[in-house]
């Protein structure tokens, strides 16, 4: 069977897109992973594209954590690309507040475990139950568990956050 | 009286009950509509669910996507450039891993008896508790299912002791990596005289089809027709067969030879599984490095050996019971080793080529955690019996090299 590349692209990468984000806090840089994702699927051409995609994305975005792994040379092309479309469109107060937004994301989604917030992250991308027990390992049927325990420990850890900024 | 707990809540609220056994599902459903303590707290789990979603969407990221054309032309742009170079580089570091790991395995090899480390031993024992018992060898993958979204809601065993030997040297792994490095680069130097130079030539030349790694998928490239393949031991290879046969048992090579003479034949989309699952060859290198000799030593020049790839294919400090490539004729599927966690409990390491997706390795075991991360061109796959927190520490001296 073969797979439509442009339908997989199109209904694939803005999830991707989501997903890395929360992992890099680095938008431009999220893109530029969900592509290198495409790019090595485009090679591969993996029977599963989309599990396949989310778990390169998952290991590039690890990677890409652990150390400063060198910018190669067709993902900055294609960053130079798309920032000569955005030049010098953001106000400057509203990146900041988008920036403590972004913080107080993330360290609530620091305050999970690595399997629930990895759990909970695919789900925001679109992951379906099964995909997301294939990417962790876990059952189908403690998917729900590991959502519920992850949606809880963020929504208090957001609050938490919040309070402290309110009174700072 | 039975209610329905919250894992199965959100999965109703995330429209996820159909990905349920059909008969729980049902019961799920049947329930929420009878039962006023669950309504209550399906709503106060939706409460819950909105507010985390709407956490995460405040930090949606805002960016531009590149069309699909602009995507598509970009990879065919880059198309001859990986030809040319960057898959001879991506070959040959595999390769080179190959090297490494049949010297890994060799030098262990050499600092102890054969019964501790030959297939009568540790490594075959090891392989067995690892992969033979519990699970058939050609055990058929679990079926996938993707299902589409509803609208709903609105064994771990220990290995065998290592030696029958009681007085047996132990293989610390942690002294090895200095004598190691030392040996396969004087193994490298080999290469370098014999078959590294051309394989520098070559690569100028961007032809390198049919040896090494392909880009294909798993199953094409262990669909490859290796019956007609009839590779010469590179000078390599040579090398290393000789100075690992010397000690080795025929009889045994045998019986491992026939053993993966039956892999090789077996369907290709189940030969990784097989390759990966079956006991070891005899002698662990023998009946492999021939059919790997052309991938391995024409390819693999001194440039590509670093101390940093020396350290990365084992977790340092842990006993080494078996190193040993995976792959059929000229073709190379992965590498794999087996280590002793301090535990007694075994540690499997897999290292495979970009091309070929870990989902095709054998399904994981009850009780049994795996990390599959990316490394460098081609991925690392780490499962034992242990939490994932605990594989992840080993990930961590893995890489560290400490």
């Amino acid at each position: 069977m073969s797979i439509d590349w442009n339908d997989v692209y199109r209904s694939t990468f803005p999830d991707l897109v989501r997903f890395l984000h929360r992992k890099v806090w680095d938008a431009e840089r999220a893109r530029d992973l969900a592509q290198e994702a495409f790019v090595r699927a485009l090679r591969h051409e993996p029977k599963r594209p989309r599990a396949w995609l989310f778990q390169v994305a998952a290991n590039l975005a690890r990677d890409e954590a652990r150390m400063a792994i060198r910018r190669k040379k067709h993902l900055v092309l294609l960053k130079a690309e798309a920032e000569s479309r955005e030049d010098g469109v953001q106000d400057p107060a509203a990146e900041m507040a988008e920036r403590e937004q972004w913080g107080r994301v993330r360290e609530a989604l620091d305050a999970l475990s690595e399997k629930d917030r990895e759990a909970l992250l695919l789900w925001d991308a679109g992951q379906s139950y099964t995909e997301i027990a294939k990417h962790t390992g876990l059952a189908v049927g403690a998917v729900g568990t590991t959502l519920a325990r992850a949606r809880r420990r963020l929504a208090e850890a957001y609050g938490q956050r919040e309070q402290a900024d309110v009174a700072r | 009286m039975w209610h329905v707990d919250e894992g199965a809540l959100h999965a109703y609220l995330d429209g996820a009950l159909d990905e349920y056994p059909a008969a729980e599902a049902r019961r799920v459903r049947e329930h929420l509509e009878t039962c006023a303590e669950c309504a209550d707290r399906l709503a106060e789990e939706r409460r819950v669910r909105d507010d985390a979603q709407e956490i995460l969407g405040l930090a949606a990221p805002q960016v531009e996507v590149p069309t699909f054309e602009e995507l598509r032309a970009y990879v065919r742009a880059q198309q001859p450039a990986r030809t040319m170079a960057s898959v001879h580089l991506y070959r040959l570091s595999w390769a080179a891993s190959v090297v490494l790991a049949l010297g890994t395995g060799w030098l262990l090899r050499g600092g102890v008896p054969p019964t501790t480390l030959s297939s009568g031993g540790a490594g075959f024992e090891a392989d067995r508790t690892v992969a033979g018992e519990v699970a058939p060898a050609e055990a058929p993958a679990a079926p996938t299912v993707e299902p589409e979204r509803s609208n709903d809601a609105l064994g771990a065993s220990r290995p065998a002791a290592a030696s029958s030997t009681p007085d047996a040297p132990v293989v610390e792994t942690a002294a090895a990596p200095a004598e190691l490095r030392a040996e396969v680069a004087e193994m490298l130097d080999e290469i370098a005289v014999t078959g590294g130079r051309a394989a520098l030539a070559d690569a100028s030349d961007g032809d390198r089809a049919g040896s090494g790694v392909s880009d294909d998928t798993a199953a094409e490239l262990l669909a490859a027709d290796t019956r007609d393949a009839t590779p010469e031991p590179a000078p390599i290879a040579s090398s290393v067969m000789d100075r690992g046969q010397a000690s080795a048992d025929v009889a045994r090579q045998d019986t491992a030879t026939r053993e993966f003479e039956a892999a090789r034949n077996a369907a290709p989309a189940q030969r990784l599984r097989s390759a990966i699952t079956a006991p070891a060859p005899a002698a662990g290198l023998g009946g492999d490095l021939s059919a790997l000799g052309r991938a391995t030593a024409s390819d693999v020049p001194p440039a590509m050996f670093t101390d940093e790839d020396t350290a990365s294919l084992v977790v340092p400090g842990l006993e080494v019971l078996d190193v040993l490539p995976v792959g059929q004729g000229t073709t190379f599927a992965g590498m794999r080793a087996l280590q002793r966690l301090q535990t007694g409990d075994t540690l499997e390491l897999v290292h495979l080529p970009e091309a070929i997706d870990p989902a095709s390795l054998p399904p994981l075991r009850p009780g049994w955690s795996e990390l599959v991360r990316s490394r460098g061109s081609g991925w690392l796959v780490m499962r034992a019996p242990v939490p994932e927190a605990s594989l992840i520490e080993l990930l961590q001296r893995l890489e560290s090299g400490r």
